[in-house]
């Protein structure tokens, strides 16, 4: 084991052993499939066939068939209906005329997305209903043939635009939220693991021994990688579990555990799939958008005094971050106007949470800008990190003198 | 006699403009076990941050063993280990891990890491104890387990600031004579600061008076007490700091 090795054997195991870390991996796997659980019971029933009391006062043959027909859609024998059907008087005559007008009065158990499912059920079933009774009595028989693709940036997609946009989004969103939480933890462990060493005043015993800063500051790194690693799996796994269950329990079946492998197989019928290149630019943008945090990471852990002032000097860049991965989630930042698209690029994070979105899609000019802008970030800073992480700075580095002393500068 | 440390014409300013050595000068021979004394502030840990590679002086050169501190700070690592006065260990980690953590990093022969970890565990006396984590320590157990890992790297100078520091009477005595044994053993030089004249006293063999950045008195205890009248190195300190009062 080289010395790189030894440093990054004493970081994992110094960080792996810290309660707090521990429970980072622990809690999503708990907490994910715990919430799982409530959401499955707020939903359930939601899939089966909707309840619904139908009140006839038209007493028509058209109303009585409607009644008759509705029965095999919804259960209209149930204690606790979702929702009130009302055939007023008219209602026969009417269809004859080719109109179908019915009163709903929507029965809601809770403010919930649950019960909003149920108005959607109940919704399906009565216009199935209505087709069939138009069928029966017009013998109108209705055809329609509709064929939906997109057209983007100019290429003709085989696809409906909803679901393009559902797997662009699901897609790119999964990437974000991954990356995301990457890039906080290695942050927040960098700059923990930097001032923890101020804090047990372990610092020049490490700095004084036969390696150089620059091991012992890449021991630190690659550690913080690999617990990063470890903790945003144990969160993506958690949430991939958690929206499989929603999914199972609002209907979808399996259908959410094989998203991704539908998404990429529409993706690629579609020739939406993303290049070598493509995929080599994202590699790089990830690469150095962890060098730009990293050396972020260094520098807040370097000006803190201790673990406690690290953490929360690591808080004031969270909404930072926060900012750009929400744009990058909702809204096309290519579509924004020139001096708004300008402010959020300008953000070093933008460019890694956007790529999701651009990686799948292949814009290969925003991945190249990506990668160059935080490259340039990333290089400037791991240069400045590198200077502040000497036993010079790091031992007379007093960020409250030097507060005092930019205060005495300031007019009274 | 070999010249394990050369200091001529230290200085260090920090920055705000605190000058907290103003060109001191001194050697330390092989075998030697050289004590720094003074007031707090005086420049004692200073001096030894810059011998021990972690500070850059202003002024002046310091030769370990002929290598220069600021020239070759890797090279000077491999012959020196400091042991500062407040210092701690990771406290995740369990006794036995610190110590093979801190061999690892100057061996890559694995015997030489068992002989070091041997040797801790008798200098440290913390036996089964290596087996419990860090945390679990006391201040002084922490100490004990620390000196273990600087005398083991066997530096040819070990630069220690207040060794016995948060230690209890039994505990530091024990201290001082491995010390005294690990420089007999080796002939290696020490460098080393105390506020405890009892300490420096029965340890050193010469001792540098440092007040305000500057050395106003040197020699082996014996000279000193001599040249200033005194009964005990603790009289000729505060006659030296003009803190004596007849």
């Amino acid at each position: 084991m080289g010395k790189l090795g030894v440093i990054v054997w004493k970081e994992v195991m110094d960080l792996l052993r810290d309660p707090k870390f521990v429970v980072g991996i622990i809690l999503p796997i708990l907490i994910f499939p715990a919430m799982s659980a409530i959401f499955a019971e707020g939903f359930r029933g939601a899939g089966a066939k909707p309840c619904m009391v139908l009140v006839d006062r038209d007493g028509s043959r058209a109303s009585r068939l409607y009644a008759e027909i509705l029965g095999r859609y919804a259960d209209t024998s149930c204690e606790k209906p979702d929702a009130r059907v009302v055939l007023e008087p008219g209602f026969g005559e009417q269809v004859g005329e080719g109109v179908f007008n019915i009163t709903v009065y929507y029965v809601l158990s809770s403010a919930s997305i649950a019960a909003t499912e149920k108005v959607t059920l109940v919704r399906g079933a009565l216009t199935e209903a209505a087709k069939e009774l138009f069928q029966e009595l017009v013998g109108l028989r209705q055809r329609i043939v509709l064929k939906s693709y997109t057209v983007y940036r100019g290429r003709v997609l085989p696809l409906p635009p909803t679901v393009f946009y559902g797997i662009v989004f699901g897609l790119s969103n999964t990437l974000i939220w991954a990356v995301f939480m990457v890039a906080i933890m290695v942050f927040q462990l960098v700059a923990v693991s930097i001032a923890s060493e101020k804090e047990y005043k372990t610092l020049e015993i490490l700095l004084t021994q036969p390696v150089s800063n620059t091991t012992v500051l890449a021991g630190k790194l690659v550690a913080s990688i690999l617990i990063a690693v470890i903790e945003g799996a144990a969160v993506l796994a958690g949430m991939a579990f958690y929206m499989g269950s929603v999914m199972a329990s609002t209907g979808g079946g399996g259908r959410s555990l094989n998203m991704t492998g539908d998404m990429l197989a529409t993706l690629q019928k579609a020739g939406l799939m993303p290049t070598p290149l493509s995929v080599a630019l994202y590699v790089g943008l990830i690469i150095s958008s962890l060098i730009f945090v990293l050396s972020i990471g260094v520098v807040v852990g370097a000006l803190a005094s201790d673990t406690k002032s690290a953490g929360s000097l690591s808080g004031v860049f969270v909404p930072v971050m926060l900012i750009p991965a929400f744009a990058a989630m909702f809204i096309d930042i290519e579509a924004l106007p020139l001096a708004q698209r300008v402010a959020l690029l300008l953000i070093p994070f933008t460019p890694i949470f956007a790529a999701g979105r651009y990686l799948v899609t292949n814009n290969i000019a925003f991945l190249v800008y990506g990668l160059v802008y935080t490259l340039a970030w990333g290089a400037g800073l791991m240069m400045l990190a590198a200077r502040i992480y000497t036993s010079e700075s790091l031992l007379t580095f007093r960020p409250g003198e030097m507060l005092e002393r930019l205060r005495r500068l300031l007019p009274h | 006699m070999d010249r394990a440390l050369i200091v001529e014409g230290l200085a260090k300013s920090y920055p705000g403009g605190v000058d907290a050595l103003r060109g001191i000068s001194f050697t330390v021979a092989s075998g030697e076990i050289f004590g720094l004394i003074g007031p707090n502030g005086a420049g004692k840990t200073t001096t030894l941050r810059i011998v021990s590679t972690l500070l850059r002086p202003s002024r002046g050169r310091v030769l370990v063993y002929g290598v220069d501190v600021t020239g070759d700070p890797l090279r000077v690592r491999r012959i020196i280990a400091y042991l500062p006065e407040e210092s701690g260990a990771y406290r995740n980690l369990k006794g036995v891990e610190f110590l093979r953590f801190i061999a690892r990093l100057n061996t890559d022969d694995e015997a030489e890491v068992r002989e070091m970890l041997e040797y801790a565990r008798r200098v440290s006396g913390l036996g089964d104890r290596l087996g419990d984590k860090v945390s679990s320590y006391s201040k002084g157990m922490t100490r004990r387990l620390l000196v273990g890992a600087t005398l083991m790297r066997r530096p040819r100078l070990a630069i220690l600031d207040e060794p016995t520091s948060g230690l209890d009477v039994v505990n530091a005595s024990r201290v001082r004579a491995s010390i005294k044994r690990y420089v007999e053993e080796t002939g290696a030089a020490v460098l080393l600061s105390s506020h405890n004249m009892l300490e420096v006293e029965y340890l050193c063999d010469r001792v540098a008076i440092l007040h305000s950045g500057v050395i106003v008195a040197l020699g082996s205890p014996e000279e000193l007490k001599e040249r200033y009248s005194a009964r005990n190195l603790e009289e000729v300190f505060l006659k030296v700091t003009g803190e004596w009062v007849s």
